[in-house]
């Protein structure tokens, strides 16, 4: 017995998603008729399918719901708190200063508030950032209680997958101004912007290329590590 | 109370014509009208995105849950909305980000149940398969297919086929080439057709 054509598959349906015009043999060919008719039904059927798909019946008095629990928070809304976990958790983070030495403005050796705040800048003014858009500038600032260049790494992605910033752990450390840490970082494309911090007893690994390598890596390491609200730019 | 009873303006249904529509939505936030424009979003588009949601997660629970949560965001960031997309297109995006954080999410939950903390994410991709097999065999046999398809192969057969979505919105949604899109969908569709042959469904 022959086998079945399978020019369908192979390229039949691709070609008249593109538009394009199929040649003589999809008109003859039984295995490709088949074929073409089975989509046409499995389209059909996930039409179907999808109609069942349904919201629960009181969804939209939920969200209003929601927004009505969530609107005194929003006072504060153009800050996202990075890591509130961290922050509740009220976890010691060492960080990196440029220059040595508790100076003015240097954070307090004892003190053990943290906190990483992110917005949309521009110019020196900090502005919104509810619906931050390719070319926005997004500011993350972390108070710290002491330095150790070793001990903790900030690093933003953007879609998980492309590195973006980083600092801490031996690389390139972010600006100290009064008692907290700096970095800005312009976000050039859509995408989420995700922040992953790192710390850990020991040197922590070097940026893997994505955020979930990262975390595996720094896990592997031994580091914590504690992951970041994304910000949508769109 | 219901938010159509809250609000006096009566908010655009769902319409044949969906521009006329958009554009109602529009001129109620014009009269700063936020109320009456997400709950008009909600008309238009909630089965929508509770599809997509859906179709992308295949669990109710959660996708009832991110389905309400991408309004809520809706709801935070429409006074900012530049219109520079449709509102068909945005809450599409806020949704399938949203989506793909849930499904990151679970994933790494799963890994905390691992016996070794310092495993990779995902920890034992033949765990986390084996997981998602088991939850998907008490579904229908397509969204059991369905669930057998990458999630960016997924979401793209159920944007094209359930949402009749043009191959470049959905290049906007996702930052890919539309070919790239077709391409995917091309080969997503007889892998879902012998997945439901072998199931017994006949097309």
């Amino acid at each position: 017995m022959a086998e079945p054509c399978t020019r369908w598959d192979a390229e039949g349906r691709l070609a008249t998603e593109r538009g394009e015009t199929l040649d003589a043999h999809f008109a003859a060919c039984p295995d490709c008729l088949a074929a073409r008719a089975a989509d046409a039904a499995l389209s059909a059927r996930l039409v179907e399918t999808g109609a069942r798909w349904q919201p629960p019946g009181d969804w939209e008095a939920r969200v209003f719901a929601r927004i009505a629990r969530e609107a005194p928070a929003r006072r504060f809304s153009w800050w996202y708190a990075l890591f509130p976990a961290l922050a509740a958790a009220g976890l010691a983070v060492f960080f990196f200063a440029p220059r040595g030495g508790g100076g003015p403005g240097s954070p307090d050796p004892s003190g053990a508030g943290f906190e990483v705040q992110i917005g949309v800048v521009d110019g020196a003014q900090v502005v919104r950032s509810e619906n931050p858009k390719p070319g926005d500038t997004l500011r993350l600032t972390a108070r710290v209680p002491t330095r150790d260049p070793a001990r903790v790494a900030i690093r933003i992605y953007r879609d998980d997958r492309t590195l973006i910033f980083a600092c801490g752990g031996g690389e390139v450390p972010c600006s100290l101004a009064d008692d907290a840490v700096r970095a800005e970082v312009l976000m050039t494309a859509p995408g989420a912007y995700r922040s992953i911090i790192l710390t850990g007893a020991g040197p922590l690994p070097a940026p893997a290329g994505t955020l979930d390598a990262d975390a595996a890596a720094a896990r592997a390491a031994g580091a914590s590590v504690t992951l970041g609200e994304a910000v949508r730019v769109w | 109370m219901t938010p159509t009873e809250d609000n006096p303006t009566t908010p655009p249904r769902a319409s044949s014509d969906p521009g006329a529509a958009e554009q109602a939505v529009l001129a109620l936030l014009e009269r700063d009208d936020r109320r009456g424009a997400l709950t008009a979003l909600m008309r238009l588009y909630g089965d929508a995105i509770y599809r997509h949601c859906y179709g992308t997660l295949l669990d109710a629970d959660l996708a009832a849950d991110v389905h309400q949560t991408v309004f809520v965001e809706a709801w935070r960031d429409l006074p900012r909305f530049s219109g520079r997309s449709s509102f068909k297109t945005w809450l599409f995006a806020i949704a399938r980000h949203r989506c793909l954080d849930a499904l990151k999410i679970g994933r790494r939950r799963r890994s905390r149940f691992t016996t070794d903390d310092d495993a990779p994410e995902p920890a034992d991709p033949a765990r986390d398969a084996e997981t998602d097999l088991a939850a998907r065999s008490m579904l229908p046999p397509l969204e059991n297919c369905l669930g057998g398809l990458r999630a960016e192969s997924r979401t793209a057969v159920l944007l094209r086929f359930q949402e009749s979505m043009s191959y470049e919105d959905m290049g906007k949604l996702t930052g890919e080439l539309a070919g790239s899109l077709q391409a995917r969908v091309a080969r997503a569709m007889p892998v879902l057709r012998k997945c439901l042959e072998a199931a017994g469904v006949s097309l």
